[in-house]
Order: structure tokens, then sequence, then C-alpha cells
């Protein structure tokens, strides 16, 4: 499959003004903001810890952002057969997905960064790398899920009620954890729960490179592109 | 030169039958019009282009420079026009000089506009040029005419006349007879069970087949004589709503059956016009009684619209229009 840069480059500008526009998909990194935000004017300080914060914050951009910014666009544009025009216009299935990718990691990526001063966590007390590694592979699992879902639906619709049980599971993860011991054990091995997990310790105690964090993030991470592989090669991108 | 030669292709999915016994050689420069359903339109674009596999027959193409738009195909409409074009200029890297031909699609003055705000007569020139910019060697279009006014059906038509100027080779599907009569010289029907038939739109030679065994019959008193297997079935004229020529062969249209004929149309017609049959186009004899509607989609066209539950739309030439007028209103 030959790749065009000139045809990736055409679809990253249309999806970044796709995305963008629609307010649908910006509602996930609003949220994540406006949310954090006025948590932290509104709540007590004690309560609402920065690792609270940013956890919360990041959850709201990387995993409902990365699955919206994967679903809806893809979904949309086969509701409006607007993706039909630009396969008959030899933009091939690769170039349209890695074309549409970037914008949207791009975004994720950003808001991920503002969320740390929003949040009220100073700078210095992140350790970047490891932050923005973490952060930026589970916004990627989450843009696979959200293309697997965009693969599957016809409409805008039917990915947003596709979506919407995969979202909540993922971002109330936190929540999950707090039920039981038990619960808590099987939310760690989310990709949710170990960004989650890192966050915490990363503010709270010092953070040093977990191997069982990386497994669970790379296991998560493989699985995902097996599914979207599969989804694809069975369903293409436009499937009826 | 031949673009394009389908021979006995067939396309299944799913044990149904989409295409059936599809055999059609797209020279380049042709202007070819098939009468279609917009489904098997679909299959049919598809696998000219190579999108997907045929089930059987073989196709040949020499060349890969092939773009198709469907009747539904959706716009980004957000957009302004200029980003529109602007976005698909980039992705089939198309020259500057293209942005020069606006004018020829009368698009121009839109060229600001929001695509949301258009009407369906500029979307479907922005359509074209959209396919035209990519310099294709040949275009497929699904009835790019349907619910446009008579002023956009214009403008279309003068944009399809610069577009093959190129040398590039368009050709039409439409469920509508009078829309592949605007737009292409040649013309062939499908029929699910037979494939693609031609559809004679020259004028047939004048056969002298006449029917010489029925020596005297008492005027006023004639009947259609459709052979089918091994019997013989009558029409009486008034049962008949139009007569049309495929393939040289005369049909004799009753509902939604065709029963065909052994007489040519000029015979028929001859037979036929003192019970009141008019030959409006030269592939088509109507039951004048028939009629219900008259529709002019252009300066240069005209259509009947027949009674009945399907609503048969037949085309009239603009030459014949004088004559069928004076024939109903005396």
């Amino acid at each position: 499959m030959n790749l065009s840069l000139r045809k990736i480059n055409a679809i990253f500008q249309l999806k970044l003004q796709s995305i963008i526009t629609n307010v649908s998909i910006m509602v996930a990194p609003m949220l994540a903001v406006g949310f954090v935000l006025i948590m932290k004017i509104s709540m007590p300080k004690e309560v609402m810890t920065g690792a609270f914060l940013l956890g919360f914050g990041v959850l709201f951009n990387a995993i409902m952002g990365g699955i919206m910014t994967g679903s809806y666009p893809l979904a949309e544009e086969k509701e409006k057969n607007t993706l039909r025009v630009l396969m008959t216009s030899s933009v091939n299935g690769a170039e349209f997905i890695i074309g549409s990718i970037i914008p949207s990691i791009i975004m994720i990526i950003i808001v991920n960064i503002i969320l740390v001063p929003i949040a009220g966590v100073s700078m210095d007390k992140i350790n970047w790398p490891i932050y923005l590694i973490y952060t930026t592979l589970s916004g990627f699992i989450s843009i696979l899920i959200g293309y697997i879902i965009g693969i599957y639906s016809k409409n805008q619709m039917q990915a947003g009620n596709l979506s919407m049980p995969i979202l909540l599971i993922f971002t109330m993860t936190p929540m999950f954890q707090m039920i039981n011991k038990t619960i808590q054990n099987i939310a760690s091995y989310t990709y949710s729960g170990t960004i989650i997990n890192f966050i915490n310790n990363m503010l709270t105690i010092k953070y040093t490179v977990d191997f069982k964090d990386i497994t669970v993030l790379m296991t998560w991470l493989i699985l995902s592109i097996i599914v979207f592989i599969y989804a694809y090669s069975k369903h293409g991108l436009d499937s009826e | 030169m031949s673009l394009i030669s389908l021979k006995n292709v067939t396309k299944q999915s799913n044990g149904v039958t989409d295409l059936k016994n599809i055999n059609l050689n797209i020279d380049s420069n042709s202007k070819i019009g098939i009468k279609i359903t917009p489904s098997a339109s679909k299959t049919l674009f598809e696998l000219i282009s190579g999108n997907i596999p045929i089930s059987s027959g073989s196709i040949v193409k020499n060349t890969d420079s092939i773009i198709y738009e469907l009747q539904t195909d959706g716009f980004y409409d957000s957009f302004t026009v200029k980003k529109y074009i602007k976005l698909f200029k980039k992705i089939s890297n198309a020259d500057n000089k293209y942005l020069n031909y606006l004018q020829e699609f009368s698009i121009e003055d839109i060229w600001n506009t929001k695509i949301k705000n258009l009407s369906s007569d500029q979307k479907r020139r922005i359509s074209l040029f959209r396919m035209f910019i990519s310099a294709p060697s040949l275009i497929l279009i699904e009835s790019p005419l349907t619910n446009l006014t008579d002023e956009g059906i214009e403008l279309y038509l003068k944009a399809v006349d610069f577009i093959r100027n190129f040398h590039i080779t368009v050709l039409f599907t439409s469920y509508y007879m009078e829309e592949l009569l605007l737009l292409s010289d040649e013309v062939y029907r499908y029929n699910d069970k037979l494939g693609l038939e031609k559809i004679d739109i020259a004028e047939e030679d004048d056969t002298t087949n006449d029917d010489s065994g029925e020596k005297f019959h008492p005027q006023n008193v004639f009947k259609v004589a459709c052979k089918m297997a091994d019997k013989t079935i009558f029409f009486s004229p008034d049962e008949i709503d139009f007569i049309e020529s495929i393939n040289s062969v005369s049909n004799i249209r009753i509902g939604d059956e065709y029963y065909p004929s052994s007489l040519t149309m000029n015979d028929l017609e001859e037979k036929l016009a003192h019970f009141g049959f008019y030959r409006c186009h030269r592939s088509y004899l109507v039951n004048l009684q028939r009629i219900s509607e008259l529709i002019s989609y252009s300066r240069n066209s005209y259509t009947l619209i027949l009674k009945g539950s399907n609503k048969e739309k037949l085309p009239l030439s603009r030459t014949k229009m004088e004559d069928l007028r004076k024939l109903i209103e005396s």
C-alpha cells in the first residue's frame, strides 16, 4: 500500500478543522479543563488534591476525548457519504487513518500539558517524559478503540450509543477503585487505572518506572491494534 | 481506443445477483448512458473502478485513472467551495491551471460561499469540477440531473461538454431515460434477466417485414401479436401503454411487462396511428390516451409522463412537439 505524504497532509488539515468545529467532540477536552477548573475553585483543598484533579482531567481528555475523536468523525464521514468521495479520489484507508489520528493525538497532548497548571500542580513535580509517554499512549489506545467503534457504526448516533458504555467504564475507573480491594485490583489492569495510579504515585510518593504499568499499557496497546486491524481488514472503513 | 471492456461480467454478493451478464465496451470519448437502478449502478461503478472483485466474466482495463460519483455522495457542508476544491486539488495534486476554468462550470460567483448554502444545481457542478481537476481518463456519474432545475440542467450539460473537450470520457447512469438522452449518444438499458441491451436511438432501416399472411381484416380491428415461447398473445391497442424499440426489436409495454413483437416500429406506427398512437421519439411509440403530463426539463427536450402507478416517462423530440400539440388539440 503506497502512502502519499501529500494526501496525508490534506487529510490532516481536513480533520483538524472538522475536529475543532465539531462541538460534540470538543466537549471532551473542554469538559476536562472546565471541570478541573471548577472543582479546584469550588471544592475544599483537602479533598481536591492536585493528584485527584490532574488524574480526573487526564481521564476526561485522553480516554473520553480519544474515543470520541476516533469514533465520531469516522461515523460522521460515513453518515454523510463523504468518506466514499475521499476513497474514490484515490485516498486509501491507511492515509485516511494516519491523517486523522495525528490531529487527535496533538490535541490530546496539548490539553494534557495545559491540565498540569490548571490542576494547580507545580511544573517541576511532574516527571515529564513518563507523563507525556503514558498519557499519549493511553490517548492513542483510546483513539484506536474509537476507530473500532467507528468501523462498526453507520452514523454518529450509533457511534454515540456504542461508545457510551466503554467511555463510562474507563472514565469511572477511579470511582470503581473506591468500592473494594478486588475491584481496585482489577481496575489496576485497565489502562485508565494505570494512568490514575501513575499520577497519584508521581505526585504523592516518588514514582519509579514500574514493570507492571508498562506491561499493562503495552498489552492494551497491542490488543487494540490487533482488534483494530481485524475490524479494518474485515469491514474496511466504509462498511455497509 | 477502448478504455474498459467488460465481458459477461456477473456480480453476486450474499447469494443475491447484483449484476448479471454485463457486456460493455467503453471507448475513449464515447458518450455512453445506462438505464439502471441506483443499487446496480453503485455495483457497476465499483466493479469498473476495481474496488470490488467480479464473480465471473472478465474486465480488461486500459486505464486506472477512473473516478466515480454516486447520487448520494456528500459534501463537507461547513467548507466554502474554495476550501473544498483546494482540499481535493491537494489530494489529486492538480495543476493550478484548472482554477482558470471556474467560469465554464458556473461556480466562480459562489467560490467563497459555504457549501451548505448552495442549491443542488450548484453542488452538482462543484462535484463535477472536483472530479475534473483530478484529470481522470474516465468519469462515471450516477443521475446528475435528478432534482435539478431547468437552468441547472442547462449549465450542467454545458460543463459536461467542456469536460469532454479535454478527452475525458464520461459515462452516465440513471433510472430515467430522458436524463440519459440529454447526456449521452449511446444508451443501454440494464435488464436483470438479460443484462445490458442497447436502445436504438438511431433510425432503424425500413425493413419490409409486413404480415402478408393476413390478407384482409375489417377496418379498425387490429390486434398486436406477440409470440412468447410457443404461444401467440394478442393485445388490443387500447391495452398498450407504449412500444419501445430495444436492440431493433419492438417491445410492447403493458403495465410492468414487456412483450416483444415481430413487427418493426415503422409498421407498428403505421398500423397503430389510427388508434391514437404517436411516434414521440425514434425509439418510442406512445398511446396518446395514456398521456397524463408533459414536462420540459430543458429548452431542447420534453418528457411525456404516462398514467398509471409507475408514471412511466418517455422522451419527446423537440421537432415532434408541434405535431403532437396539433394531434391532441384537433
